[in-house]
């Protein structure tokens, strides 16, 4: 009897743990990370960070005039004021001329 | 819910006639409400919204849902008061599907027990809670020996927190506020006895204003939006 119920709990801990394929739709980062994005035609540029409070808590690129085509960036993880942002799950907004483009989204984690 | 309350109103009506001018004593009662809310949760819903921007379909529900232990005290005729302690949960998530061979393979493997669990697993996980402390009175439109019918409003207080769970992550915001709840309610004045119990059935449907801005530099405004229609069913023991 407690070899069954052995045999069970350690098939479940060992199934589960295989289930997820853990393709998330966002990237799990621990340090700074490079993000590319892709601009239809050429505009004026802003990318922000934003937490899960949608507040912006870092400006990454700031109404820079930018080429159509693949672009990237990074970022630091850290805030506008140099401080390492707390473990949690932010966004970056792409905007082109003042219209959303894309948004990423990130679970940062220590 | 408001049929409900309808129809108890007509039901009760002509003993209301007859009788509204020799029923009332003094009296209180309390007990568990059950309650089920719409809020608005404005910002919540821009949230959904953006993460639906990143390809993250978060599922927000629309109810929120709750209880309370409420006190209700007749100290008039026509006046009554209410007090209670409630709390109301809305819930929102994204979930990801298990892999259906490795779903049947852990049904399998546990002897079913697997299979209680669901296909899918909580990737991200958001749980916006209110827990409220409410003062109201009421004015008694009509009384009867079988029901009462009356309209109240009073004041509010409500802590609220947010908590929001990743794979890795969590983070928790807190807040609290003052709100206005108004509504409307039809008493049950006569007891039904539930096995040995008298037991006094109510019905409240209102409308509560109660917008909570989370506290800390980092939530910047952010409001939990607990304004919206109340539907409340309230069993009491009367005394």
């Amino acid at each position: 009897m407690k070899s069954a119920l052995l045999f069970v709990v350690t098939a479940g801990i060992l199934v589960l743990s295989g289930c997820t394929d853990a393709t998330f739709p966002f990237e799990q980062v621990t340090s700074g990370f490079d993000f590319s994005y892709n601009l239809p035609e050429a505009g004026v540029v802003d990318i922000t960070v934003l937490n899960c409070y949608m507040s912006s808590i870092r400006t990454l690129v700031s109404s820079e005039q930018q080429g159509s085509g693949q672009h990237s960036s990074s970022w630091d993880l850290m805030d506008t004021d140099e401080e390492r942002v707390e473990n949690g799950l932010y966004y970056i907004r792409v905007k082109i001329d003042d219209l959303l483009l894309e948004t990423k989204m990130y679970e940062v984690s220590s | 819910m408001i049929a409900l309350m309808l129809l108890l109103c007509a039901l009760g009506q002509p003993e209301i006639q007859e009788e509204e001018h020799d029923t009332f004593s003094p009296g209180f009662r309390f007990g568990p409400c059950f309650i089920a809310s719409f809020p608005s949760m404005q910002d919540e819903k821009d949230f959904a919204g953006m993460n639906s921007e990143a390809g993250l379909e978060l599922d927000l529900g629309t109810v929120a849902w709750g209880g309370s232990i409420e006190f209700l005290g007749d100290i008039g005729r026509k006046v009554r008061v209410r007090g209670s302690v409630g709390v109301l949960r809305l819930h929102g998530a994204y979930e990801d599907e298990y892999d259906p061979l490795s779903y049947i393979l852990l049904g399998i493997c546990t002897g079913g027990i697997g299979f209680l669990f669901g296909p899918e697993e909580e990737v991200v996980d958001l749980d916006d809670q209110a827990l409220s402390i409410e003062a109201q009175a009421y004015y008694v439109l009509t009384r009867g020996s079988s029901v009462s019918l009356s309209i109240g409003a009073g004041p509010v207080y409500t802590s609220v927190r947010r908590q929001l769970d990743s794979p890795n992550t969590s983070t928790l915001g807190k807040g609290s506020g003052l709100g206005l709840v108004t509504s409307i309610r039809v008493d049950q004045e006569s007891s039904t006895t539930l096995g040995c119990i008298p037991l006094k059935f109510a019905l409240e449907a209102g409308y509560r204003f109660n917008s909570v801005t989370l506290d800390g530099e980092e939530a910047d405004g952010f409001t939990l939006d607990f304004s919206g229609p109340v539907l409340k069913v309230g069993s009491y023991l009367g005394f």
